[in-house]
């Protein structure tokens, strides 16, 4: 065969214990799944089987950690936790081949196993929660290939408004809205410096904030939005014109709501959250 | 042969939760190494914040992901993003670990240890050109610790090492502590391994400290540097002078003074070294 099929075989032994069971002792179905020469066969089954098991488990330790890269202020405040969960987060989560980075595969592994956890105040400060999600954001809006495309569409589109029957706004895949619960953006500065937060008032109402990857740059910035904003930006979806958007939202906030969400709407396009097309159908 | 290089002196591994304290340390740190995977995918204001302490010190990035033991090509997207780290935090090299950490059906996403055979050699130096290729910057490769031996290789890690390092003109990052992991793991004299391979290409040298897990010494670098290791530092400094030495210690952090008194001890050993030698 080749090296490949050494490397996967051996990885699939240092991954998953009842593989390796089978083929170490000998199981004729396990040790054909990689089409390997007599040599290779004889060098994986050579193994210690006794020094593999702490290599898994040192791995196993690895692979949370890594996942957790993309969490540094959230891993900083429930590390414990996260040591005592970390076989379990492996059995719900083995290593399966995905076509991305490693530490994107883990993140997103890492975050629907701890982020419900953390929600129910299973483990962690309930307002640790918040902050995953701002950091899963970052991380997913700062590597999404289809954020990078939509940035820059959006950054690249009409700057006039023009026929406000006619203009589309849009905003895509570059754009997120998150509803928080906790002022954790005021904190994360801190965070970063290593100052110790034992604990976040409640925000008297859920808090939207938008985040945007900039366009040309990895950048994900963020705002805070009222609730007019955000559904404004929500409304956006590149199938409804300027004065549907508009109609939108006199519904729910009443007629005075068009001048400021004009003004919205221009410091949003401004920013490279929302973009402009024309519509090919008269509106 | 790599006379061009900055000299930086004796340094720290760059970790989030430390980050006042070696701010407050600024003139007892030499220069920080970052771990490049934490900020290839994180965001802008994390970065800014990273690149923010180049005023301050030099910074080097070190990785984690490459794989360029891997029987696959490098990741052209990870080679981009980390080419542009590179570039923006201005580091005189990078670094990476000879091991493999994906292959397509499994990330197994710690550092593996590779078969050392012709194929592997081959695979590993074509990756290694692929890295130099893309990032125009000189490029590092460190040896891993290891806890169990893959039978049926085609030369030991000491050739194989040497072999990668110089049929692809590269410089080495010697974890001085790895080698002496896997000497007690594995059973050799890691002074005979030290003098088998081109210790005249060490650009970069890592200390950390190792603790039991399970009957094994595993590098986990969460201790003091051990004393065998730094007898092996001595041996190391009294043949090559590396341009910079890195403490690593990433968890199960004691008084920051613990980690600048290691700091210091590098530092008094380089210069026990540099005046047996001379003053080279």
């Amino acid at each position: 065969m080749s090296l490949l099929g050494y490397q996967r075989a051996l990885s699939r032994i240092l991954t998953d214990s009842s593989f390796r069971t089978q083929f170490q002792t000998g199981d004729r179905e396990a040790q054909s799944r990689y089409d390997l020469t007599e040599r290779e066969l004889d060098s994986l089954i050579g193994i210690r089987s006794d020094r593999v098991r702490v290599h898994s488990h040192l791995l196993a330790h690895g692979r949370v950690e890594l996942g957790f890269m993309a969490f540094p202020l959230t891993y900083g405040l429930i590390g414990r936790a996260v040591s005592d969960l970390t076989d379990e987060f492996c059995a719900a989560h083995p290593p399966r081949p995905e076509a991305r980075g490693a530490l994107l595969v883990e993140a997103d592994r890492v975050f629907a196993f701890f982020h419900p956890r953390l929600e129910s105040g299973e483990i962690g400060p309930p307002w640790v929660a918040d902050l995953m999600a701002v950091e899963h954001v970052q991380v997913q809006l700062g590597s999404s290939v289809a954020a990078w495309r939509s940035s820059v569409e959006a950054s690249a589109s009409g700057d006039e408004i023009g026929d406000p029957r006619t203009a589309v706004p849009f905003c895509g895949d570059h754009v997120r809205t998150v509803r928080l619960k906790y002022p954790v953006f005021g904190v994360m500065s801190d965070l970063e410096d290593g100052t110790r937060i034992d604990d976040l008032p409640l925000l008297p109402e859920p808090a939207e904030t938008v985040m945007f990857k900039t366009s040309g740059t990895p950048w994900v910035r963020s705002c805070r939005v009222n609730e007019p904003t955000a559904e404004l930006i929500r409304s956006c979806d590149g199938t409804r014109s300027i004065t549907q958007v508009l109609d939108v939202l006199r519904k729910t906030y009443g007629p005075g709501v068009e001048g400021p969400a004009l003004q919205a709407l221009d410091r949003l396009r401004a920013a490279g959250v929302l973009g402009l097309r024309r519509s090919v159908q008269s509106t | 042969m790599y006379n061009d290089l900055p000299n930086l002196g004796v340094g720290l591994g760059y970790r989030l939760p430390l980050h006042q304290q070696t701010l407050a340390a600024r003139d007892r740190i030499d220069f920080l190494e970052f771990i490049a995977d934490q900020y290839l995918y994180g965001s802008p204001e994390r970065t800014e914040r990273l690149l923010a302490l180049g005023e301050v010190w030099p910074l080097v990035p070190h990785g984690v992901g490459m794989s360029v033991g891997s029987a696959t090509e490098v990741d052209g997207d990870y080679l981009d993003r980390l080419g542009a780290l590179v570039e923006q935090s201005d580091a005189p090299w990078f670094s990476d670990h000879l091991s493999f950490t994906k292959v397509p059906d499994t990330d197994v996403e710690q550092l593996t240890p590779l078969w050392f055979t012709d194929e592997t050699l081959q695979t590993v130096c074509r990756n290694i050109t692929q890295v130099k290729r893309t990032i125009d910057r000189p490029f590092l490769v460190e040896n891993i610790t290891y806890y169990f031996h893959l039978p049926g290789n085609d030369m030991s890690e000491a050739e194989f090492t040497t072999r990668v390092l110089e049929e692809t003109d590269t410089g080495l990052l010697l974890d001085v502590n790895n080698v002496w992991v896997n000497s007690v793991n594995l059973g050799f004299d890691p002074y005979e391994f030290l003098d088998s391979i081109p210790l005249e290409r060490t650009v970069q040298i890592h200390l950390a400290g190792g603790d039991y897990v399970h009957g094994m010494m595993v590098d986990t670098h969460g201790s003091p540097v051990h004393e065998p290791v730094w007898d092996l530092l001595d041996h190391v400094l009294e043949r090559v002078e590396p341009k910079a030495i890195l403490l690593e210690w990433d968890q199960a952090w004691p008084e920051f003074d613990v980690l600048l008194a290691h700091l210091d001890r590098a530092r008094a050993a380089v210069e026990r070294a540099q005046s047996k030698m001379g003053g080279r």
